[in-house]
């Protein structure tokens, strides 16, 4: 145990360390970058400005493949891309993911020597500071983030990818980027346009998928008789009583994710369309619907028989995802990048399982397995840019075969490409993409009641699953509660 | 020497159109904000929707906002006392002849060098984590085990939690403000009630309380400022918990839309003008608090 602490402390110490040198390194790659590109940019600029056109795609995609039979790759990007082109990444510069975009980044620099990329790797601040960037000017030609929400706040600036999604993928034989990535994220991001207001097509190019599963311990499971994984909500408590009796704390969650486990049973009882309208119900009749009453009621259960651990009420991220890292908690119900967040503490051993979220009985039959709530990061690229085929090149690098193969080994991230082996701890999780047919929301919906769901909702459930609110009381509570938030409105 | 009044304004002019430019313009326009609704910070007037005074309606009817009002003013007076009497206690400490003066108030003060962000990840994760924080560890060792069970982040305690922490970090600052003032005062007063017997209680209400006044009632104002824009530990603690979320927090996911579903809501959890409205309130707050405390203290000029 102490000597864990030290350890985490000393892997923190080291990280903090990392990122500060690391800052410093790139800082000074990108001034040597900078000064080599205005040389070269100065010597191209007479010669070429028609990339800054979008009607030119045609004539520079012919031009793609006859031009450069010498190229090293044996790609086909033209040796005509120039000019400077800005991405602008979710990732920060000391995790996992950078290192592999900057190997990318250096491989499509070598095959496209004029073209001056400039990586920014803003962390999930980027969500904060895309908006007014964008509209502002600045020059960002490619950016990083969750295409539902892009779509919907910034589809003002993402162009339309069609056209160039038809070009050759990088590193898969044969296929078009298109085909390269997995389809069902590709129809999912094309179904995210049309609501958003924008024509039907591809604005985003999804990599990063990830899905909400609970993570569990392998090796705890087996050491407490567990053979398979649990399908139905009756297997997941019997799974828990024997994991309890084994002397372990079956279920554990953090502050950040109390959100998912609400969701996750309603979502899986009644669907994310029910719970959506739910949080919403101004009337708050909805909350006396008998599902409402069950949830409370198995609630209660795993509060009274102790399979909660005794710290979720206190648990801070990320104190409970370590409690499963180091063993002390079976299961923990979050995203695919879990196995990645909490990989320094759990150790190269660790054995990784994860399923999806057991049906619950007495649901309407619109949740169930058949509902996963997934979803991807999506690369997309700015309508505004003046570079807009130099950053569609560089796209193709960073969601080519080997940089997605780069995020699925050195990030445990599952890759985008269809042909890329999936990450070890990410294994069990293909099933629950295979059984997915319906694409839930974050939280399942239970989120989408603004301030009502996490003024009222969350902490509700809180006392509820600390024992402090019996289900009677819960549902009275939330009916009244939701009657009277939107009573002004 | 008589200045012209020419003279005056020319050397004025700069400072005032500099305040006027970076103070005066941003709060107008914020006022004009908070009586529209507005998609996002950067929008053009034209795209602004005029909706009066919607925004503050919705405000007070949100039990949430309320909440952080509330949540607010407890900081304030809770965190307040807190800190007051620590924050004198120490002053009186070190003027009073301690050994090894600097070196104490540079201990008191040394949390406030500290980023907060920092500060609060040591509270959260070492000193109230339920496994192996300090305040666990210290209390099995005692024994105490009812005490060390206690969730110190769970909904009960974590606003108290917070409270606690934040003060422990600002104790130093005020300390500071008020040493220096107890400082100014002339020894001469001490010696004498000395010679006449009187008590250190004596001399500290006696002496010190009433010649600090003009001292306590500027840092009365600027723990007042602190508190109602009380934001970094609201956000570190609680992020959007309503046990923790203060109005400044509260604004900020306005105007940022960082709630985990802006999304899918649109307007409803991104709305500039609402934030704005929240901001106006915070300036309102501020200057009745001030108007109130100056009123309370009224501003005597003491000569030593």
């Amino acid at each position: 145990m102490k000597r864990r602490k030290s350890l985490a402390a000393l892997t923190l110490t080291s990280l903090l360390a990392v990122t500060a040198l690391s800052g410093c390194g790139s800082s000074g790659n990108d001034n040597e970058n900078a000064a080599k590109a205005t040389n070269t940019n100065k010597a191209n600029a007479s010669t070429n400005t028609s990339t800054e056109d979008a009607t030119n795609k045609n004539t520079n995609a012919a031009a793609n493949t006859t031009a450069d039979a010498t190229n090293a790759t044996n790609t086909t990007n033209a040796a005509k891309l120039e000019g400077k082109v800005v991405f602008w990444s979710m990732w920060s510069n000391a995790e996992p993911q950078a290192k592999v975009i900057d190997e990318a980044v250096k491989e499509f620099e070598a095959a496209n020597p004029a073209v001056d990329v400039e990586v920014k790797y803003n962390g999930r601040d980027i969500t904060k500071l895309i908006k007014p960037a964008l509209e502002s000017g600045e020059q960002i030609d490619i950016f990083e983030q969750d295409p539902e929400k892009a779509l919907s706040n910034l589809k003002d600036h993402v162009l339309k990818l069609d056209d160039l999604l038809a070009q050759p993928a990088i590193g898969s034989e044969g296929k078009s980027v298109k085909d390269s990535i997995i389809p069902s994220l590709m129809d999912w991001v094309k179904s995210l346009s049309v609501p958003a207001g924008l024509d039907e097509g591809y604005y985003a190019i999804p990599q990063q998928p990830y899905a909400v599963l609970f993570f569990y311990n392998k090796a705890l499971f087996a050491k407490a008789g567990i053979t398979a994984v649990p399908q139905t909500w009756e297997e997941f408590m019997a799974d828990c009583e024997l994991l309890k009796q084994s002397g372990v704390e079956p279920v554990t969650f953090d502050d950040a994710y109390r959100d998912l486990f609400i969701g996750g049973y309603l979502g899986s009882a009644m669907g994310s369309e029910w719970t959506d309208s739910l949080v919403k119900d101004k009337t708050g009749e909805l909350w006396k619907d008998p599902i409402v009453l069950q949830f409370a009621k198995d609630m209660q259960t795993l509060e009274a028989k102790g399979y909660f651990s005794k710290k979720i009420a206190g648990n801070k991220y990320p104190a409970g995802q370590q409690d499963l890292a180091i063993g002390k908690t079976a299961m923990y119900l979050n995203g695919t990048w879990l196995p990645n967040e909490v990989a320094a503490t759990a150790g190269p051993d660790f054995q990784w399982g994860s399923f999806q979220f057991p049906t619950v009985a007495n649901g309407n039959g619109k949740g169930g397995q058949q509902g996963l709530s997934f979803g991807a990061q999506g690369l997309l690229i700015n309508k505004d840019s003046k570079n807009a085929n130099a950053a569609f090149e560089l796209v193709k690098y960073l969601v080519g075969k080997k940089a997605q193969d780069g995020m699925s080994e050195q990030a445990l991230a599952i890759p985008a490409t269809t042909d890329s082996k999936w990450p070890a701890p990410l294994a069990e999780a293909a099933v629950a993409f295979s059984n997915a047919k319906v694409n839930m929301p974050w939280g399942f919906g239970i989120d989408n009641g603004g301030d009502f769901s996490t003024g009222t909702v969350i902490p509700a459930f809180m006392e509820l699953a600390t024992g402090k609110l019996t289900p009677e009381k819960y549902v009275a509570k939330m009916a009244a509660e939701a009657k009277k938030f939107y009573g002004g409105k | 020497m008589r200045l012209s009044k020419s003279m005056i304004a020319l050397f004025l002019g700069p400072a005032v159109l500099i305040y006027l430019v970076i103070f005066l313009y941003p709060t107008a326009r914020t006022l004009a904000m908070s009586f529209f609704t507005i998609p996002n910070l950067s929008s053009k007037m034209g795209e602004w929707k005029f909706v009066g005074f919607d925004n503050y309606a919705d405000m007070f009817n949100s039990s949430y906002f309320i909440g952080s009002v509330k949540n607010v003013l407890g900081i304030w007076l809770i965190g307040g006392v807190l800190i007051f009497f620590f924050a004198f206690l120490y002053a009186v400490i070190l003027t009073s002849g301690v050994k090894g003066k600097t070196f104490w108030r540079s201990l008191i003060f040394l949390p406030n060098t500290v980023s907060a962000v920092v500060m609060s990840v040591v509270w959260l994760q070492y000193i109230y984590n339920p496994s192996f924080g300090l305040l666990t560890s210290v209390f099995n060792r005692l024994g105490l085990t009812s005490l060390a069970e206690i969730q110190w982040t769970d909904n009960e305690h974590i606003y108290y939690a917070m409270i606690i922490a934040f003060s422990f970090g600002s104790i130093g600052y005020f300390m500071l403000i008020l040493n220096a003032g107890i400082n100014r005062i002339p020894a001469d007063y001490y010696e004498v009630a000395t010679i006449e017997g009187a008590n250190p209680w004596i001399k500290f209400y006696r002496i010190t309380l009433p010649l600090l006044r003009d001292v306590f009632r500027t840092t009365l104002v600027l723990w007042t400022i602190t508190a109602f824009n009380f934001f970094v530990w609201s956000a570190t603690f609680g992020l959007d918990d309503p046990h923790t979320v203060t109005p400044g927090y509260y604004m900020y996911q306005k105007v940022f839309g960082m709630s985990k579903a802006s999304s899918m809501l649109g307007d409803e959890s991104f709305n500039v003008g609402a934030g704005a409205s929240v901001g106006i309130l915070i300036t309102l707050a501020t200057l009745l608090a001030s108007a109130l405390i100056n009123k309370l203290f009224p501003k005597d000029r003491l000569e030593y």
